[in-house]
C-alpha cells in the first residue's frame, strides 16, 4: 500500500533514527574522531604526495573518462589536465625531495593555474600504461564515485574529492576492527574501542586511506574479512556469513593482487566453521558452503578471463630491469633473505648487494615498524627519530605480551581463531617476502613498504584489545585512556610533520 | 569511579603530549623563506675556479638573507663560492655573501648575506667559484620557468637547487597562519585557510570526543569482569 509522502518521510526518518540508535555510543564517538582526523589528512597533504598517487589518479581518470583500463602503451600516461595540474603545483618535482622542493606556495601561481585550467585541457587523453596498470579495477571504480561529480571541475577538485571519499574506507576499517574485537573478545566496549581506535588512527593508515591508493580499499576489505572469518569460526559457518566472507575476499582480490594471500585463511575459516557444526548438519552445509565459494570464485575468474582477453596483467608482474642480471629463485638464498629481514646476518649467509633493503641494519624495523606506523609522502616525510624509538618500544609492549597470552590458550575455539589469524599473517608476509625476494634477484630492487602490512592493522588493534581485556579490572580504564590519548597525540604529531615539511 | 580513572589517564597523556608538541613547535625555528623548487637530484654542471653560475629572474616571495646550495667537490677541498644578489632589472647589487671552501663530500653550503633582500623583487643570483678546485652543483633539468641559468655567460637548460633563508627564522608555531594559507592553494574551490582553522578546532574537539568514547565504553562495560570470551 502506498503511503502519503509525509508518512513515508516519517517512516524513513524513523528507520534512520533506529539504525543510528543501534550504533553503540563509543563506536559513534570514535568514528566521529576518525572522520575528523581523516578529513585533516585528506586536505592537508599536498597534491599527489603519496606513493604512486599520480599513477593511481590517472587510472581512476582513465576509467571515469574513457571507461577503459590504462593499458594502451601508445597513449600518454597522464592526461593533459592532470599533467598541467601536476606541473602547476610542482608535484612531480617535489616527490622524494620535500626538503628542497615545496608545493607552489604563491597565490599568483594558483591564479595562473586556474586561468589556464579554464581552457579545459583534456581529461580523457591519458590511459597509457603506468606502474598502477597491473592493478585490478575495483578501487578505481570506487574512487570514480567521487570523481564523476567533480569531472567538470579542475584536477584538484577531483583529486581531493577522491581523497575525502577515502575517509569512508577509513571508517569502514575502524568499524570492521570494532566488530572483530566484539566477535573475538566478546562485547567488551573498552577492548572494542581500543581495537577500532588503533585500526582507524595509526597515522600510516589514515595517510594511505585518504590518499589515492588501492591499499585504502584493500585494508578495509581485509579488516572485514578478518571479522567475517572470525564470525564464521565462532558461529559455525552460517550461510550468510560464509557468503559475505567469500564476497569480501573476492572484492579484495579485485582490488589488489596481494589479497590472494587471503584465500588460505578464508578456506581455513570455512573449514573450521564447517567442522564446528554438529556432525548431523555437516553434510547439509556442504551445499551452502559451495554456494559461498562461488561468490569468491566467479568474480575472480570473471576478472581473470577479462584481464587475459584484454591483455591486462592478472597479477603485478616482477621482471628483470633492463641490463640487470636476473638470478633464479634459490630456496636457501630466500631463507637467508627472510632471516636477514628480521635478524642480523650470520657469517655463512648470503650477502645481498648494498643497494637492497637488506643492507639496512634491521629491515624489520625500517619497513614494518617505522613505515608501518608512519612514514609519509613518497616515503620521504618522517617524524622525529625518537618517535620511532618510542614506537618500537610500544610495538614490543603489544606484540610480545599478546603472543605470551596466545601461548597460554588451551581451549579449541581460541586456538582455532588464533590459527586463522596466524595463517592470515603468515600468508600475507609470505607473499610479500616472496615478491620482495623475486624483485631483488631480478635486479629490480626492494619492493616491500610498511603500508603493505596495513591489511593486518585490525590484528594489531585486536592484540591491544586482548591485552586491555586481560588487565586487572581496576587498571583497564586508565590503560584504555592512555591508548586513546596516545593515538590522538601521535596523530597531531604526524599532521604537524606534514605541515612542517611541506609548508615551511 | 572507574570512568574517572580512565578520564584522568586520558587527560594526563593528552595534556602532556599536546603541551610537549606545543613547546616543540614554539622552539622549532624554520629558516626556509622559499625555494627555487629544483630538486637536488644530481650534479648538473661543473664550475671552474673563477666561473660564475647565475639564475635569473627569481621572484622573492619572502624576504631573505641567506642562500643554500649543494656543491659537489671534484676533489677535496671543495670550492668556495662568492654569492651576489642583484636586482634583475637595474643590476644593482642588493646583497653579497660567501660559501666557505674546504668540504670533502657533497654538503649543503650556506651563504649568509650582508643585507636582507626584500619581498616582491625580481633578482639574479650568481655563485662565482673562488676555488681551489672545480666543483659541481646539484640540481635537475629543466630550470623552472621563467628562470634561466647561465654558466660562464652561456645559457644552460638545467636548474640549480637553491634555497633562500630568512634572517630571523620564525618558530613553527608562529607560522601556523602561513601554513594554512599555503595549504589552501591548489585545493578544491571551497577550501580556504579558514578550513584548516576549523579543522584545528575539530582536532581539539576530537580529544573531547575521544574522552567521551572512553567514558561511554567504560560505563557500558560496567562491571569488573576479569576474563573474556570466547
Amino acid at each position: 500500500m502506498a503511503l502519503p509522502p509525509k508518512a513515508r518521510d516519517g517512516q524513513r526518518g524513523g528507520v534512520f533514527r533506529r539504525a543510528f540508535a543501534t550504533v553503540p555510543r563509543p563506536l559513534a564517538a570514535i568514528l566521529t574522531v576518525v572522520l575528523i582526523v581523516g578529513l585533516a589528512w585528506a586536505l592537508l597533504v599536498p597534491p599527489w604526495q603519496a606513493p604512486d598517487a599520480p599513477q593511481h589518479f590517472a587510472y581512476a581518470q582513465s576509467l571515469a573518462e574513457r571507461f577503459a583500463l590504462p593499458v594502451d602503451q601508445r597513449r600518454r600516461a597522464l592526461s593533459s589536465a592532470q599533467s598541467a595540474a601536476d606541473l602547476a603545483v610542482g608535484a612531480s618535482n617535489e616527490a622524494f625531495y620535500p626538503d628542497v622542493v615545496k608545493p607552489d606556495w604563491s597565490a599568483a601561481g594558483y591564479a595562473r593555474y586556474l586561468a589556464s585550467a579554464r581552457s579545459d585541457p583534456s581529461r580523457s587523453n591519458g590511459g597509457g600504461t603506468t606502474n598502477a596498470s597491473a592493478n585490478p579495477p575495483l578501487y578505481y571504480l570506487y574512487a570514480d564515485l567521487a570523481y564523476w561529480p567533480t569531472e567538470s571541475s579542475n584536477a584538484f577538485d577531483s583529486l581531493y574529492a577522491i581523497q575525502i571519499w577515502g575517509i569512508a574506507l577509513l571508517l569502514l576499517t575502524a568499524t570492521g576492527a570494532w566488530l572483530l574485537a566484539g566477535e573475538v573478545l566478546g562485547h567488551r566496549r573498552l577492548a572494542q574501542l581500543a581495537c577500532a581506535a588503533v585500526a582507524g588512527l595509526i597515522p600510516q593508515e589514515t595517510f594511505i586511506s585518504t590518499s589515492v591508493n588501492p591499499d585504502a580499499l584493500l585494508v578495509a576489505l581485509w579488516t572485514l574479512a578478518l571479522w567475517l572469518g572470525a564470525r564464521v569460526i565462532v558461529r559455525g559457518a552460517q550461510r550468510r556469513d560464509a557468503v559475505a566472507l567469500c564476497a569480501v575476499t573476492a572484492a579484495a582480490i579485485l582490488t589488489k593482487a596481494t589479497a590472494y594471500a587471503l584465500v588460505p585463511p578464508v578456506l581455513l575459516a570455512l573449514l573450521i566453521g564447517w567442522r564446528r557444526r554438529p556432525a548431523a548438519e555437516r553434510r547439509a552445509m556442504l551445499r551452502p558452503l559451495g554456494f559461498a565459494l562461488l561468490a569468491l570464485i566467479v568474480p575472480v575468474l570473471a576478472w581473470v578471463g577479462y584481464a587475459k582477453a584484454t591483455g591486462h596483467s592478472v597479477v603485478n608482474g616482477i621482471g628483470a630491469s633492463p641490463g640487470a642480471h636476473a638470478q633464479p629463485f634459490n630456496v636457501r638464498q630466500f631463507v637467508d633473505y627472510v632471516w636477514q629481514f628480521y635478524l642480523p646476518r650470520l657469517p655463512f649467509m648470503t650477502r645481498f648487494p648494498e643497494d637492497v633493503s637488506l643492507s639496512l641494519p634491521l629491515p624489520v624495523y625500517y619497513f614494518w615498524i617505522r613505515e608501518g606506523w608512519g612514514v609519509f609522502g613518497w616515503l620521504d616525510v618522517v617524524m622525529p627519530a625518537w618517535v620511532y624509538g618510542v614506537l618500537v618500544a610500544i610495538s614490543a609492549l603489544i606484540v610480545f605480551p599478546a603472543l605470551a597470552l596466545l601461548a597460554r590458550f588451551r581451549d579449541r575455539l581460541r586456538l582455532e581463531l588464533a590459527a586463522f589469524f596466524a595463517l592470515a599473517l603468515v600468508a600475507l608476509l609470505g607473499l610479500l617476502h616472496v615478491s620482495d625476494y623475486r624483485s631483488i634477484i631480478a635486479g629490480d630492487g626492494p619492493l616491500v613498504q610498511g603500508r603493505y602490512l596495513l591489511p593486518l592493522v585490525a590484528l594489531l588493534g585486536l592484540a591491544v584489545g586482548l591485552l586491555l581485556s586481560r588487565l586487572p579490572a581496576r587498571w583497564r580504564p586508565a590503560a584504555g585512556g592512555i591508548v586513546l590519548a596516545a593515538l590522538l597525540v601521535l596523530q597531531v604529531l604526524a599532521l604537524g610533520t606534514i605541515a612542517r615539511t611541506y609548508y615551511t | 569511579m572507574r570512568a574517572r580513572l580512565g578520564l584522568a589517564a586520558f587527560v594526563l597523556v593528552a595534556a602532556l603530549g599536546l603541551a610537549a608538541l606545543l613547546l616543540a613547535s614554539a622552539t622549532d625555528r624554520r629558516s626556509i623563506a622559499f625555494s627555487l623548487d629544483v630538486p637536488d637530484i644530481e650534479p648538473v654542471l661543473s664550475v671552474e675556479p673563477g666561473q660564475a653560475v647565475c639564475e635569473s629572474p627569481i621572484e622573492t616571495t619572502v624576504a631573505f638573507a641567506g642562500i643554500r646550495a649543494w656543491p659537489v667537490p671534484a676533489a677535496p677541498p671543495g670550492a668556495g663560492f662568492a654569492v651576489t644578489v642583484r636586482d634583475a632589472r637595474s643590476e644593482r647589487i642588493l646583497a653579497t655573501g660567501r660559501m666557505t671552501p674546504g668540504y670533502a663530500t657533497t654538503t649543503p653550503r650556506t651563504a649568509a648575506l650582508d643585507a636582507t633582500v626584500p619581498v616582491g623583487r625580481r633578482v639574479e643570483v650568481c655563485l662565482r667559484s673562488t676555488g681551489p678546485q672545480r666543483a659541481g652543483l646539484l640540481g635537475a633539468a629543466p630550470s623552472p620557468e621563467p628562470v634561466t641559468v647561465t654558466v660562464a655567460g652561456k645559457r644552460s637548460a638545467i636548474g640549480v637547487s637553491l634555497i633562500f633563508l630568512r634572517r630571523h627564522p620564525p618558530s613553527l608555531l608562529s607560522l601556523v597562519p602561513t601554513i594554512f594559507r599555503r595549504a589552501a592553494l591548489f585545493r578544491p574551490g571551497w577550501v580556504g585557510a579558514w578550513t584548516f582553522w576549523i579543522l584545528t578546532g575539530a582536532l581539539l574537539g576530537a580529544f573531547v570526543l575521544g574522552a567521551r568514547a572512553l567514558i561511554d565504553a567504560i560505563r557500558e562495560d560496567g562491571d569488573d569482569r576479569e576474563d573474556t570470551g570466547p
